[in-house]
């Protein structure tokens, strides 16, 4: 996420609506990008973006800079599509978010194709929908958004060590679907 | 270190960096000596990391921004109405400040204005009663019949 500096959040605190819109430039394609692999589909991440936007704009006047702006609005993002994911597969009665028809096919075989393939953005599609969503939004935001395990720790409301652990299962089982692909055995 | 206690360092902190010099170190001492722990630290490279690196950044539609600045605008909009009608109502409610003078003028009035009459009957009462008084000592003090005897004496005597 970008830097926005200090005065830009006052000013939206205070009601500046082109502050606030300086706010959603530099965060929305975070934001939207966590959605995005959290919940597995654009118009739901466009739905929890937008949800995410207008709890920071509602908040924003009680924020008292004693976090960062930018831990808050990561916490922010990942409540929200992590409660969306679960929201979504309870009322489809699913066990993830994910495409019914993307997840039948995440086998080894078909990710050794994808990979072959080099069709990446499927291959992350089809890891991340075998994994759980506090799973997801653990490899989400180490590996592809880079925060430290204290931001990260920070931004799931989790200790670190909890950290570690979330992402060597989640690990474990993006090796598990892997290893014939990869020809290791654990 | 046992090979367990390595490969979960290797899946979480080795590969993502936050080992510090020392531990690394140990890590990598360990791998340089166990080609086990060595395929292992390759075959994770390759599956949990190398398939997230790259990802395209993706980025919202313009649809979005209008809606959360839709939603805004229409919340302020309610906001705006209630504060209004707040406005307009409590100018009724509550008296403007030569209302409230006025106000606590009549009260003060009426206050005064009812101890007044309070006074004045109670006064009036008062009055009647040491009027009786006055009169009844007379009536005891003075016997008109013989000059000298009050009703008193008379009643010892």
């Amino acid at each position: 996420m970008q830097d926005i500096p200090d005065d830009v959040l006052v000013k939206a605190s205070q009601g500046d609506f082109g502050a606030f819109e300086a706010v959603y430039k530099a965060a929305s394609s975070f934001v939207y990008n966590v959605a995005f692999r959290v919940v597995g589909n654009r118009e739901d991440a466009e739905e929890v973006t937008q949800e995410v936007f207008l709890t920071v704009h509602h908040k924003l006047k009680d924020f008292r800079f004693q976090s960062a702006f930018k831990t808050w609005v990561y916490r922010v993002t990942v409540n929200s599509a992590i409660n969306y994911a679960k929201k979504a597969s309870k009322d489809r009665n699913r066990t993830v978010e994910y495409d019914e028809s993307r997840t039948a096919v995440a086998t080894p075989e078909v990710v050794r194709e994808e990979l072959d393939r080099g069709a990446q953005q499927k291959t992350i599609d089809t890891l991340l929908g075998k994994l759980n969503p506090e799973h997801r939004a653990c490899i989400v935001l180490r590996t592809i958004q880079g925060l430290s395990y204290q931001e990260m720790a920070e931004a799931l409301g989790i200790n670190i060590n909890t950290v570690r652990s979330r992402l060597k299962r989640a690990r474990e089982a993006l090796m598990g679907l892997s290893k014939e692909v990869a020809g290791y055995e654990l | 270190m046992n090979c367990e206690r390595i490969q979960e360092l290797i899946l979480t902190d080795y590969l993502d960096d936050q080992l510090n010099p020392d531990q690394k170190n140990h890590i990598d001492q360990h791998l340089a000596q166990c080609p086990v722990c060595l395929d292992f630290t390759a075959a994770a490279r390759k599956t949990v990391v190398e398939p997230f690196l790259h990802s395209k950044e993706l980025e919202p539609s313009s649809s979005v921004w209008s809606g959360i600045k839709e939603s805004i605008l229409a919340q302020e909009e309610r906001t705006n109405v209630f504060v209004s009608w707040w406005k307009k109502n409590q100018s009724l409610a509550l008296p403007r400040p030569a209302m409230a003078f006025a106000g606590a003028l009549v009260f003060v009035f009426l206050v005064g204005g009812l101890n007044h009459f309070k006074h004045s009957a109670q006064k009036a009462t008062n009055n009647e009663y040491w009027e009786s008084l006055a009169e009844t000592p007379m009536a005891l003090s003075f016997n008109d019949g013989d000059g000298f005897e009050t009703t008193v004496e008379q009643y010892f005597l």
